[in-house]
């Protein structure tokens, strides 16, 4: 970068400005740089921007037409620059947020976010025009979290959008959307949003704090930030939420958490995130609550299955035959008869080909994706159990874990790895070993914050308030009451 | 880090100070199903084992019914005690025997009458073996007698348990589990029962298959065995001892046959002291529903008194039965004894002359059926 004074503030000098901002650019092969006349005057200027960010139809109808023909109304011959700047501020652009700009850095960021700058000679200011628009996607059901009954729409990677989003299910000045940059050359947008009257002040303080304190160069995802701000950092369990859709983030705001939208991707994050959060969802408060009453209870025993079912598989088998019934015992016992490999290694074989099976199946291409499905079901399934090389009981044993596993989306990833430490230690010192590995994950759950709240609050500590959408999911007339939690010293 | 391997360490500790060391796979054990107990005739002991063949029954849709296809096999072993023998097993097995699944012992009627006390006590005193396994007692070989094909279960041992548990309906047996023998031969009257079983063809022609038949209830004292109880003296002993689910007593009254079910009862016994005398009173309630009648007779209020009447004359003649065989014995098979301590705090004298007992019977018949007439 050239280290002139002209690279500090914005010169008087039409051509010392072109220089500049070629200088500043190089040889951008999308930077557009105008200049025309205005009016019938011979005032030089030029507009800077870059193509793909502006919407073209604007700048033509509504910047180049009025600067080029329209001034002519205010019949004003030889008038000054500077009387001719101010029309043109004033009168002439039609445009909703025009900004004046003295600095030379922050208008070049603002052109690189798709302003556009226009430049009049011997003025030593720019204006900046707002006329930001560019490809983008829009508004789709997400497809991580899709729903039978409820809102379908999603966030989008376009900042503003999403913000839009919240705003239209909020209609109060009190939802306070906060903005900052993160990342050195990124310069990415984030929004912070809270309801002012509902979440508390510290939390939205140390929400920005821990956001300040962020030292990257570029932000591509929300999962960046959210592994700089999270509270256990090397914890398996998330301690910041995600969520794909309006309706659940706003959802969380009206609960007194803190949300932060990020530009570039349509994951917002919500914090403080507890654990009884991973088992709540939005359709549990969207239909009639006796039957989500019940799924709640299955998510809660899902999360159980798919941690300790392969493991005590082999505790049972291979340490505790005694506790089996006899004829339970005796299917297992007479399909285990003649499988070469010990029960560990039978489990973990499956376990591995089922991660496997899942991870190719995520990332292939939908055609591609029912050939792995054919391969799992049949090859693994059948052909393996019917070569003699895995016993039947495992397949369903795995098969249970994994479907259970869908269960609970949100914490699925840290369940997986409780699964192995427990098949790991079963096979050690069967059923003592699971108990061992739930105990210090059970330990390390309490010792857990997300951002000052208690992690397995409010199971525990028991705050009976808020138990009332824990276990069961109580009717809204009962519920409405907000919960306490956030609000509340432990 | 120093701190996390610390911790490490500390929480590794733990892990050997389980009592879960002794990992074993499935495809390494024999699991036994039943256990036969016998002496051969230099006095050693001579254990048959029943064990399962996973293998054979790994197809559960297609169970094997003939006599190839058993899904156990039988053999045995010898030596100086129970334990030893069982460890000798070993010798000509491929892998180790598993008890915790087993459910039948089985004693063979010659070293039941030499007393059974040493033999029990492996089975309760070793952690591998379950105390509530079934106790039987057979006069056949006992080698036979667990290698019988049974044409139901693939198990034997399976088939024998459940034949033993169908005193529910009959209420002629008992089964007895090894702490419950433990228990009753531990109380003042020192007695037990345990059911008699030995097999037999389910048909007259012949046939490949047998079955289990329940004859008798064998009477210990003192954990020997010294005689026999009747289907009607076991059932006079249920009585005392309330233990009667259900049964049918067939009352006769002239031509007519009157099948009663029991569906609800109960019995108190109570004991008074007077003159040197004991008296017990056994006081029974006894419900039933009429279930079968042979007779032109009309069902009326004067008929169903006189069933009534009976019933209880059944009844109360089982009772009797069984004290009579009580004092044949000279021992006290309806722990009579232990009514008298929980009372008088005093060791009964069991003697015929002594020991004066009252019956009353309130039997009720609840239901007449679905057919008018």
């Amino acid at each position: 970068m050239k280290k002139s004074s002209a690279t500090n503030s914005i010169t008087p000098s039409y051509d010392q400005n072109i220089q500049n901002i070629k200088a500043e650019f190089g040889n951008f092969s999308d930077l557009i740089i105008r200049e025309f006349k205005i009016g019938k005057s011979n005032i030089r200027a030029f507009l800077v921007m870059i193509d793909g960010l502006i919407d073209k139809a604007v700048i033509n109808e509504h910047i180049l037409k009025p600067l080029m023909r329209d001034i002519s109304i205010y019949k004003k011959d030889q008038s000054t620059c500077e009387e001719v700047y101010t029309i043109i501020k004033e009168n002439i652009l039609y445009s909703h947020c025009i900004t004046e700009e003295r600095n030379w850095a922050k208008t070049v960021h603002c052109i690189l976010c798709g302003d556009v700058a226009l430049f009049i000679d011997s003025i030593d200011r720019c204006l900046l025009i707002s006329v930001r628009g560019w490809e983008s996607r829009g508004i789709e059901e997400p497809n991580t979290e899709v729903v039978v009954r409820g809102p379908r729409e999603g966030f989008t990677e376009n900042l503003r959008t999403n913000t839009a989003l919240i705003r239209r299910k909020i209609r109060d000045p009190k939802l306070k959307i906060e903005s900052i940059k993160i990342g050195k050359i990124s310069k990415t947008d984030i929004g912070i949003c809270y309801i002012e009257s509902i979440a508390k002040k510290e939390l939205v303080d140390e929400v920005k704090r821990r956001l300040e304190k962020i030292d990257m160069e570029y932000i591509l995802e929300s999962g960046y930030i959210e592994s700089f701000i999270e509270d256990g950092k090397y914890s398996i369990f998330p301690t910041v939420g995600n969520s794909e859709k309006p309706d659940v983030v706003v959802g969380k705001l009206m609960e007194g958490r803190v949300a932060i939208l990020v530009d570039g991707t349509p994951f917002a994050l919500t914090v403080p995130y507890l654990f009884v959060e991973a088992f709540q969802t939005s359709e549990d408060y969207y239909s009639r609550p006796y039957y989500y009453s019940i799924v709640r209870f299955l998510r809660y025993f899902s999360f159980f299955v798919a941690t300790i079912l392969p493991a005590l598989y082999i505790a049972v088998t291979t340490f505790h035959q005694e506790l089996l019934p006899t004829s339970l015992l005796i299917s297992i016992a007479s399909a285990q008869a003649g499988i070469p490999f010990p029960s560990f290694a039978e489990t973990l074989t499956m376990l591995v080909i089922y991660e496997i099976l899942k991870e190719a199946g995520v990332r292939l291409p939908r055609p591609v994706g029912q050939a792995i499905s054919i391969v799992g079901a049949l090859v693994i399934g059948e052909a393996a159990v019917s070569a003699g090389l895995i016993g039947a009981p495992m397949v369903v044993t795995v098969a249970f874990t994994a479907i259970s596993t869908f269960m609970i989306p949100a914490i699925s990833d840290a369940a997986t790895i409780v699964r192995f430490a427990c098949v790991f230690m079963s096979s050690i010192c069967g059923l003592y070993g699971i108990i061992l590995v739930w105990i210090l994950m059970i330990i390390h759950l309490c010792s857990l914050k997300s951002f000052g709240v208690n992690y397995l609050v409010p199971i525990a500590p028991t705050v009976f308030h808020d138990l009332k959408d824990v276990f069961v999911r109580l009717p809204w007339r009962i519920l409405k009451k907000r919960p306490v939690v956030f609000n509340k010293k432990f | 880090m120093r701190r996390f391997v610390t911790a490490l360490i500390l929480l590794l500790i733990p892990v050997y100070l389980t009592g879960c060391w002794n990992r074993k796979e499935l495809n390494d054990i024999l699991i036994v199903q039943a256990v036969g107990v016998d002496k051969n005739k230099s006095g050693q002991f001579k254990l048959t084992y029943q064990v399962l063949k996973p293998k054979v029954l790994k197809n559960p849709t297609n169970l094997p019914s003939s006599s190839q296809q058993k899904g156990v096999w039988c053999f045995s072993s010898t030596g100086k005690s129970v334990f030893d023998a069982i460890r000798n097993a070993t010798l000509s097995c491929d892998k180790k025997l598993f008890f915790s699944h087993n459910k039948i012992v089985v004693i063979s009627e010659k070293v039941a009458h030499q007393g059974i006390e040493d033999i029990l006590d492996i089975f309760l005193r070793y952690h591998e073996f379950r105390p509530d396994a079934y106790l039987i007692i057979t006069s056949n070989d006992i080698e036979k007698f667990l290698d019988t094909t049974v044409p139901i279960e693939s198990i034997p041992a399976k088939e024998l348990e459940n034949v033993i548990k169908n005193y529910l309906a009959n209420a002629k047996t008992f089964p007895v589990r090894l702490y419950e023998f433990q228990k009753m031969s531990n109380t003042k009257s020192k007695t037990a029962f345990v059911p008699f079983v030995t097999t037999k063809s389910p048909l007259k022609q012949s046939s490949q298959t047998q079955i289990f038949y329940v004859e008798k209830m064998a009477v210990f004292d003192n954990y020997k065995l010294t005689g026999y109880l009747t289907h009607q003296q076991m059932r006079g002993l249920l009585w005392v001892a309330g233990k009667i689910k259900s049964g049918i007593y067939p009352v006769k009254i002239d031509k007519g046959l009157f099948s009663l079910e029991l569906i609800r009862n109960s019995s108190k016994v109570t004991v008074n002291k007077k003159e040197g005398k004991t008296f017990f009173t056994f006081r029974i309630i006894a419900e039933t529903n009429l279930g079968e009648k042979y007779s032109y007779y009309l069902i009326s209020s004067s008929l169903i008194e006189k069933i009534k009447k009976e019933l209880s004359k059944s009844i109360k003649s089982d009772i009797q039965n069984t004290l009579k065989k009580s004092f044949e014995l000279n021992c006290d098979i309806l722990h009579l004894g232990d009514i008298y301590y929980s009372s008088y705090r005093k060791p009964l004298k069991f003697d015929k002359n002594s020991i004066s007992v009252s019956i009353v019977v309130k039997p009720f018949i609840r239901r007449f059926g679905m057919m008018k007439e």
